[in-house]
């Protein structure tokens, strides 16, 4: 397992689709903390601290979902198309492990991309105007305690576009589907669970629902274990059924 | 341990309705080249997908390395290598990234291999250029090194001469001989390229619709191709006393139907006909016959052509 999980991670680091991510994302943090500087101070508003930054970006982190999927489409998909899929079936791994590898490091790589731009916003804003404090929480506990929940959100979505990349088995076909999945199953939810009651609990107990409340200052007991724990079952789920669909899939 | 590196048994596979393979029974030797014969949509890469785990069968089974069980498969198919359809290469990496990509794959320890690997295929020299901007040539063996990374006892090659120039099908097919013959690899290989595989091949596989039609080795090919003078004279027996007295060779066959097939002599028809007149016979018929491994294989699958 651990050689192929190297194997995963020597791709990622050489995957263009991962660079150029890495390089857009990480130049539109700079730019948006350096942008919101220089328009506070012109307004004549207090500047924006670090954790302040750091919290408004974790605010609907649209910036990971939208890297995930291209990631997705160029990461898994690509090896059906290009045919390498063959190659790393017949390897003589299992294919269990070999799917399980490849959903570790891609949620690995969700998760520099997830991270990248509110880390930029936190680490520009702390240069210019100092980290600051946050009324009512421990500032470092609700950074370290947003950084982990962060890291467990983008594992789970991830786990969801391995599946998802798993069926389509095509570039194209998984960056598109993917994005329209993840931007619109809110707008699914909401519009379905006016009409039935426990579509909407269910919503609340999902990572799509969950992810808003990333940044929310105090988290409730219940509420912070429920954070903890779906996107972990999530991560598992979504894990394991990606591996029944790979174990069952007949590669072309 | 078994003599054979491949055994299939009664393997069938069917898409809906169609048998994509109808219960083949193949047999691969231990030390073998299987060339593997057939038109398109015969059933070779349905087969040789199933033997390298990426698709399973409807029916029947295969041996590999004398191992059935699917845990053991996949375990024997660590001592595999393959090129299947077309080379797997990674377009935005190196030859040797490439390389590096899959030694971490199978878990091989040590990089020397994979400079030894590249030498092996004359790949060394590629440096910074990416596998997107090789030649198909240069993609080939990049397969090819890929599929060698390891060792493997058993290499499966499906068209590796696709796309290679004159000279270098001729260095692939001496590559691949001499990974036969020194480094004892099995290998099955599948080519369109007919008299390619004829000088390669020890053994023949010819599949047709799903069905292995035939299993031969090269020597029983060779019979089987092997190009005489059929001649027809009005006395068999006088003609056979002639032929070896005035032609001085015993290498001929005198059929129950009364004809003779002369084994020598097949480039100099000449010479034969003017005997035998000389010796007073009549000629009826005289012929040069024979077939190559195309003609054979076109008459064993009913003259058939791709559509």
């Amino acid at each position: 397992m651990n050689n192929l999980i190297q194997s995963e991670w020597f791709k990622l680091c050489r995957d263009r689709s991962f660079r150029a991510l890495v390089l857009i994302i990480s130049a539109s943090g700079l730019f948006w903390s350096i942008f919101q500087y220089i328009d506070h101070r012109m307004d004549g508003d207090a500047p924006v601290t670090g954790i302040e930054m750091w919290k408004s970006a974790l605010l609907g982190n649209y910036m990971m979902i939208i890297g995930m999927c291209v990631l997705a489409g160029f990461f898994i998909s690509s090896e059906y198309t290009t045919g390498v899929m063959k190659s790393i079936a017949s390897s003589g791994n299992s294919r269990g492990r070999i799917i399980a590898a490849k959903q570790i490091v891609f949620a690995l790589g969700s998760v520099i991309l997830g991270l990248l731009f509110p880390v930029i916003n936190c680490v520009v804003a702390t240069l210019l105007t100092g980290f600051g404090e946050l009324s009512g929480e421990s500032t470092f506990l609700y950074f370290i305690r947003t950084l982990g929940l962060l890291v467990l959100y983008a594992a789970a979505f991830a786990s969801i576009a391995t599946l998802i990349a798993t069926l389509m088995a095509e570039s194209g076909k998984t960056i598109a589907f993917t994005m329209v999945f993840f931007l619109f199953i809110d707008m699914f939810f909401a519009v379905v669970g006016q009409y039935i009651s426990f579509v909407e609990t269910i919503y609340g107990y999902t990572v799509f629902k969950l992810l808003y409340d990333i940044g929310n200052v105090s988290l409730y007991g219940s509420l912070l274990v429920r954070m903890v724990v779906i996107p972990v079952i999530t991560f598992v789920c979504f894990g394991l059924l990606s591996a029944w669909v790979y174990r069952r899939k007949e590669i072309k | 341990m078994s003599e054979y590196v491949l055994k299939s048994d009664h393997l069938t596979k069917v898409y809906k309705t169609d048998y994509a393979l109808n219960r083949v029974n193949m047999s691969i030797k231990k030390g073998s080249i299987y060339g593997f014969i057939g038109q398109n949509g015969a059933g070779k890469s349905t087969l040789i997908r199933i033997v390298s785990g990426l698709a399973s069968p409807t029916d029947g089974s295969i041996e590999l390395f004398g191992k059935r069980d699917a845990q053991d498969l996949s375990e024997a198919r660590k001592r595999m290598g393959s090129i299947i359809e077309s080379p797997a290469l990674y377009p935005n990496m190196t030859a040797k990234e490439n390389l590096e990509t899959h030694r971490l794959l199978r878990g091989i320890p040590g990089k020397a291999c994979i400079e030894k690997t590249l030498t092996l295929v004359g790949l060394q020299n590629t440096g910074r250029k990416k596998a997107k901007n090789f030649s198909l040539g240069m993609k080939q063996r990049l397969g090819l090194a890929i599929a060698l990374l390891g060792d493997p006892e058993f290499l499966i090659l499906d068209e590796p001469t696709n796309g290679l120039d004159p000279m270098g099908v001729v260095e692939m097919r001496e590559l691949l001989k001499k990974l036969n013959q020194e480094n004892g690899i099995t290998i099955l290989i599948s080519s369109h390229i007919l008299s390619e595989l004829h000088l390669l091949a020890t053994h023949f596989g010819i599949i047709h619709k799903g069905e292995l039609l035939e299993q031969l080795s090269a020597s029983d090919l060779h019979k089987k191709c092997q190009h005489y003078l059929h001649i027809k004279v009005d006395d068999a027996g006088k003609a056979a006393a002639v032929i070896e007295g005035e032609l001085a060779t015993s290498e001929f066959e005198v059929m129950p139907d009364g004809t003779i097939k002369l084994f020598r002599y097949v480039d100099t028809p000449g010479k034969v006909s003017v005997t035998l007149t000389k010796a007073g016979l009549v000629i009826e018929q005289f012929m040069p016959m024979g077939e190559d491994l195309e003609a054979y294989f076109t008459s064993r699958i009913g003259g058939e052509r791709n559509e």
